[in-house]
């Protein structure tokens, strides 16, 4: 919740007269909302809520007794006693008079057109215009605030020369297009972009009637920084801001509220639909978790998921070399028909950590009571360094993302909140803005650094050691040997001592670690520290990892090791590790919104289900709901059990196909194997059986922030030390961390474009000094060798890459984008790898993909 | 493939294309049509020709960027290349002395019809023009229309130039500016022609419209073009496009050039830069 609104919430009442009515309203708030919380209309285009006051459209002017002129309501605050007047005939004339100014540098004839109803029918095909040059043509109609406005004003006529600015309309960065021609200069965005996303990529640029929103030197908004988190779309009164895939739809029917499904922090949502399609995802003002704000892929890529032309809608059969559609009663016979009297050994199931509750239980039920394996696990694994039970710990912290808000210190390790769980990033800055300090914690350089009181820059895989540190500084414990260890992990040593100052004051304290911390953590000493911290009060935590329902598959027990609770399960079925390593190969692999492989793996039969097809040959396939079309739960990183609710209910057809829910596939799956008690009628039947069976998992979708009961089976043995590579000493440190941007089986850049187009982080990156050394400028060839591999590759210069370190991103998902390929290796490893050599490579070779960083790899024998 | 020699937006929204393709020029007459595609991968897209330069080997056309495919036109830069530039198609516009002509233009129609009123206007008739348009920064090519007509009007909706309104204010503009048209010839959207054939059936002008149906050949082979004249079916593309505007089954022509919405928005839907306009 905004600090500003809580301050209202608890201020005192006080009485004012608005239009000689007396009215209360609390202490501290504008003229502006008071009159709104009196349900007084005064038109404003400029004000918003979460913003601070501009009075720049000047249309909120009021008169107030005792005060000269006409104070602008939306900056002037309310005293007691005040008298208000909102609707005089002065006013009224004025603000006509201003709106017309405004209206005479917007593309409005539309607005004063006589045949405008009738105009409506042709609407459609004026819709698809590139440049809006009336309502008619524009997307926001029928939802614009400027419209609103000049009717409830009763503007007909514009009596000023019209003037069209003729800016450029700016398509060239993905997800969101700018019009400025139809901007009325607000400045709604660039508050918001700069108060509370705290980005500060939008501003005012030139003076005067020549003044238009941009960047700075007019870079695109790539360079410029921009989060694409959509938060000036959704301000803009006007159609200047347009989301590119749904500005197409015209104003949607209809909205309900759910849960993103892309990450594990549970944004709310406001699923916006037309003609029962999904049309756009916007923010719900939640104040538990994202209060109006979301991330580029909560805001942007929903709608392209579900509905990209790729979408797997039938089921399909291998058939010899072919593929063939067919119904699902085939389908499900064919399948059911090769997992009976199937042993237990033989048989693997691997579910995604981005299915709903409901799919993940019925799943591990289907794989323990019908075909009596544990053969059921989830890449979830490699998000959980350390092991389950460590994370299990882990997750039984006091898991709280409002908290930091709220917090006095701040403790940010390997984080960066552009494009990754961006909320975080808004809540670190509210809390700046409230005078909190910032401590960033990283190899690498980052959003938060740059806000940051310090960045203690480690060398790769010590963040955990420097967080060891301040862990003991505000435990009050012995003092800790701050030399040691700045010459252990690279940091600074007075920048680490001014750190231990910084941290000294404590009070409520937030502890936020990134996924890529967990990653290349080789002796999980972040972990330790984290759960050291735990004895520590005013202690918050938010140890962050990858899938949206991480957490659900480990407390529905999606792990071989593991029954729902979690408790330990007795006897070990295959498990995905054993089918990579080739310890084991089941003879019927079953993926459930999973493909970790990228080529077919040695099955006898493979099964997939899934909202795409696999990157590879599989026998059956069957096609799953998304997010959109199937209701369920996903319990985020705090254990809040959120609904995802079901937006699209149309019947089976061509353009929508014949998706089913994951767990009714199962438990259509299940009646063919004689078992019909696993046929759920509803997903609110199976949350029924899950909580009858599960302790502490609610009946009903719940809000309310749970910790995980710890798991009971032991922790790994010993601390594993960082694989070496050929050992040498002038190697370098290789760290392979997971990147991209996932769900469920398919990597997102691989059908939402404009990610692809963002997708900063592919392939191999160093520092450009180290590039330097090598001889290459810029972007280069190089060739790696590490444990008898050799990989050639384009290396990337990165700035923001540690020195002396080669970085890797490994996508989360193989399927998606081909290329990816060609680093397969490397991608089967997670971690840090020491002594890895690097050499620039004489013969660049063309891998086809040079601009994304990629590039062949050959292994040696 | 063929030379795009100038691709710029001219108002708002309105493109003009000019594409050297001295085979077209040579034949082309005012009213004709060609159709082209932006890439290799692209649909087929019909434009009337808006004026050529025989010297040259150019021809160039007005388009309005309203899909997937004008999109991609309007992402063309001089000295690009398109694969495909077939033409003239279709029959050409009636040209002669027909005494006082009225040419009605709006959109991407006020590029198509200027050559038509520079060859009527050759012909002997007494050429007026109307240009048409929302707002005065839309309207364009005036200086190329003044040597050709008698009278040019302005009529722009929120009144920016000219007279203020729409195309129904016709016959009062028509008394004002004392003008008795013996033909009127109509070239724009489809909503501006149905308005203007409504306003003049009343007149009893003869009206000709250059319509505008969803097309793929443009060779009379898939029908696709087809519209009802006078309780007869026609294909565009081979019969016109130029009809009688009183002939025309409206209702029928709009519901058909409305089929295919869903399925011209699915290209757009994409949040990439590179592939969108």
């Amino acid at each position: 919740m905004n600090p500003k609104t809580i301050r209202a919430k608890h201020a005192r009442s006080i009485g004012i007269e608005i239009d000689h009515r007396g009215v209360t309203c609390p202490e501290g708030v504008s003229v502006l909302r008071a009159a709104e919380m009196n349900g007084v209309y005064v038109p404003s285009l400029c004000s918003h809520k979460d913003l601070s006051p501009f009075g720049g459209c000047r249309l909120c002017m009021v008169e107030i007794e005792g005060m000269r002129g006409y104070p602008m309501a939306c900056s002037t605050i309310v005293q007691e006693g005040m008298k208000v007047l909102t609707d005089t005939v002065a006013l009224r004339e004025m603000r006509k008079e201003i709106l017309e100014l405004i209206l005479s540098e917007h593309p409005s004839s539309c607005l004063v057109c006589t045949e405008k109803d009738e105009c409506k029918e042709n609407q459609y095909t004026i819709r698809k215009a590139g440049v809006s040059t009336g309502c008619r043509s524009c997307p926001n109609d029928g939802g614009c605030e400027l419209q609103n406005v000049v009717e409830r004003l009763g503007v007909t006529d514009i009596h000023y020369p019209v003037y069209y600015h003729g800016y450029e309309p700016g398509h060239d960065d993905p997800f969101f297009d700018r019009d400025y021609n139809i901007c009325i200069l607000c400045g709604r965005c660039v508050r918001m972009c700069q108060e509370v996303r705290g980005a500060g990529v939008l501003a005012f640029t030139h003076r005067g009637p020549k003044t238009v929103i941009g960047t700075a030197f007019g870079r695109s908004h790539v360079e410029a920084g921009c989060e694409f988190c959509g938060a000036c779309v959704g301000v803009c009164p006007t159609g200047a801001l347009t989301d590119k895939v749904s500005k197409w739809d015209g104003q949607p029917d209809g909205l309900q509220v759910s849960t993103c499904p892309f990450c594990a922090l549970g944004c709310q949502l406001e699923l916006k639909h037309r003609n029962g399609r999904l049309s756009r995802a916007e923010a719900h003002l939640d104040p538990e978790i994202n209060d109006g704000q979301l991330c580029v892929r909560g805001r942007f890529c929903l709608p392209e998921v579900t509905h990209h032309h790729e979408r797997a809608k039938k089921p399909v059969l291998k058939r010899g070399s072919y593929r063939r559609e067919v119904d699902w009663s085939e389908a499900l016979d064919e399948v059911a028909a090769h997992l009976k009297g199937l042993a237990p050994d033989d048989f693997l199931m691997v579910v995604s950590p981005d299915l709903t509750n409901e799919s993940l239980f019925v799943a591990q039920k289907f794989v323990r009571s019908i075909l009596k394996s544990n053969g059921i696990d989830s890449t979830a694994r490699s998000t959980f360094p350390g092991g389950i039970d460590l994370w299990a710990k882990l997750l039984s912290l006091p898991i709280s993302i409002k908290e930091i808000a709220h917090a006095d210190t701040i403790i940010a390790v390997g984080l960066d909140t552009r494009f990754y769980f961006s909320i975080v990033g808004v809540e670190v800055r509210r809390a700046l803005r409230e005078g909190a300090r910032l401590v960033t914690i990283d190899s690498h350089d980052s959003n938060l650094a740059r806000y940051a009181d310090l960045w203690l820059r480690t060398r790769p895989g010590t963040e955990g050691t420097v967080l060891g540190l301040l862990a003991d500084s505000l435990l009050g414990g012995s003092a800790p040997n701050a030399a040691r260890i700045a010459g252990k992990t690279g940091v600074d040593r007075e920048k680490l001592a001014r750190a231990l100052d910084a941290v000294a004051p404590g009070g409520a304290v937030a502890i936020v670690v990134g996924p890529s911390a967990f990653a290349a953590d080789p002796e999980y000493r972040l972990a330790e520290a984290l759960l050291r911290l735990a004895e520590r009060e005013q202690t918050s935590f938010l140890p962050l990892f990858h899938g949206s329902n991480t957490r659900g598959v480990l407390e529905l027990g999606a792990f071989p090791e593991i029954l729902p609770g979690p408790r330990p399960a007795e006897g070990k079925g295959i498990s995905l590790d054993d089918l990579l390593q080739g310890r084991a190969t089941p003879k019927v692999l079953f993926l459930i919104g999973e493909a970790p492989f990228f080529e077919r793996p040695s099955c006898e039969y493979i099964i997939a289900q899934d909202i795409y097809y696999p990157p590879f040959e599989v026998d059956a396939f069957l096609p799953a709901s998304s997010f959109a079309e199937a209701e369920g739960t996903l319990t985020n990183v705090e254990g809040r059990v959120q609904e995802n609710a079901r937006i699209e209910d149309l019947p089976d057809g061509a353009l929508t196909g014949c998706a089913r829910p994951d767990w009714l596939i199962l438990g259509m799956l299940a009646e063919r194997l004689s078992r019909s008690d696993l046929l759920f009628e509803s997903a609110a039947r199976v949350r029924e059986q899950i909580h009858r069976e599960v302790p502490g998992f609610p009946e009903e979708p719940d809000r309310r922030q749970r910790m995980l009961a710890e798991t009971g089976i032991g922790s790994p043995a010993g601390r594993p030390a960082p694989a070496r590579g050929d050992a040498r000493a002038d190697g370098r440190r290789l760290l392979v961390v997971p990147g991209g941007f996932r769900h469920r089986g398919i990597d997102l850049c691989g059908v939402v474009e404009g990610l692809s187009e963002l997708s900063l982080e592919e392939g191999i990156r160093l520092h450009p000094e180290d590039l330097a050394e090598l001889g290459i400028e810029g972007d280069g060839p190089v060739l790696l060798r590490a444990d008898g591999i050799e990989i050639q590759a384009t290396a990337r210069a990165d700035a923001s890459c540690p020195p002396g370190s080669i970085i890797v991103h490994r996508p989360l998902a193989c399927g998606g984008i081909p290329h990816r390929k060609d680093l397969e290796p490397l991608y089967r490893a997670s971690g840090i790898r020491e002594g890895v050599l690097v050499e620039p490579q004489a013969t660049p070779e063309d891998s086809g993909v040079a601009g994304r960083g990629a590039g062949g790899l050959k292994a040696e024998s | 493939m063929y030379k795009v020699v100038v691709r710029r937006m001219i108002v708002p929204n309105i493109h003009e294309l000019t594409v050297e393709a001295p085979q077209v020029t040579a034949a082309v007459r005012p009213g004709s049509f060609v159709i082209l595609r932006p890439s290799e991968t692209g649909e087929r897209v019909p434009l009337t020709v808006a004026d050529w330069d025989l010297e040259a080997g150019t021809v160039t056309s007005m388009f309005l960027q309203v899909g997937a495919s004008t999109s991609r036109l309007a992402r063309l830069k001089a000295g690009d290349t398109i694969p495909t530039y077939a033409g003239p198609l279709g029959r050409e516009t009636e040209i002669g002395d027909f005494g006082t002509v009225l040419c009605v233009a709006g959109c991407y129609g006020i590029g198509s019809i200027y050559p038509i009123a520079r060859a009527l206007a050759e012909a002997g008739s007494r050429v007026h023009v109307l240009l048409e348009a929302r707002s005065r920064y839309l309207l364009y090519w005036q200086e190329k229309f003044r040597p050709v007509c008698d009278r040019l009007i302005e009529l722009t909706r929120d009144g920016s130039a000219g007279y203020r309104g729409h195309i129904t204010r016709l016959p009062e503009i028509l008394a004002l500016e004392r003008i008795q048209p013996d033909r009127i010839i109509v070239n724009g959207c489809t909503f501006l022609m149905m308005k203007t054939s409504n306003v003049t059936r009343e007149l009893g002008t003869k009206t000709i419209v250059n319509m505008n149906p969803i097309m793929i050949d443009g060779t009379g082979m898939c029908g696709v073009c087809r519209l009802t004249v006078a309780g007869r079916m026609k294909f565009a593309c081979v019969d016109g496009p130029d009809f009688d505007g009183h002939e025309v089954d409206w209702e029928e022509f709009l519901k058909r050039r409305k089929t295919y919405n869903p399925e011209e928005v699915q290209p757009l839907r994409r949040s990439g830069c590179a592939s969108h306009f």
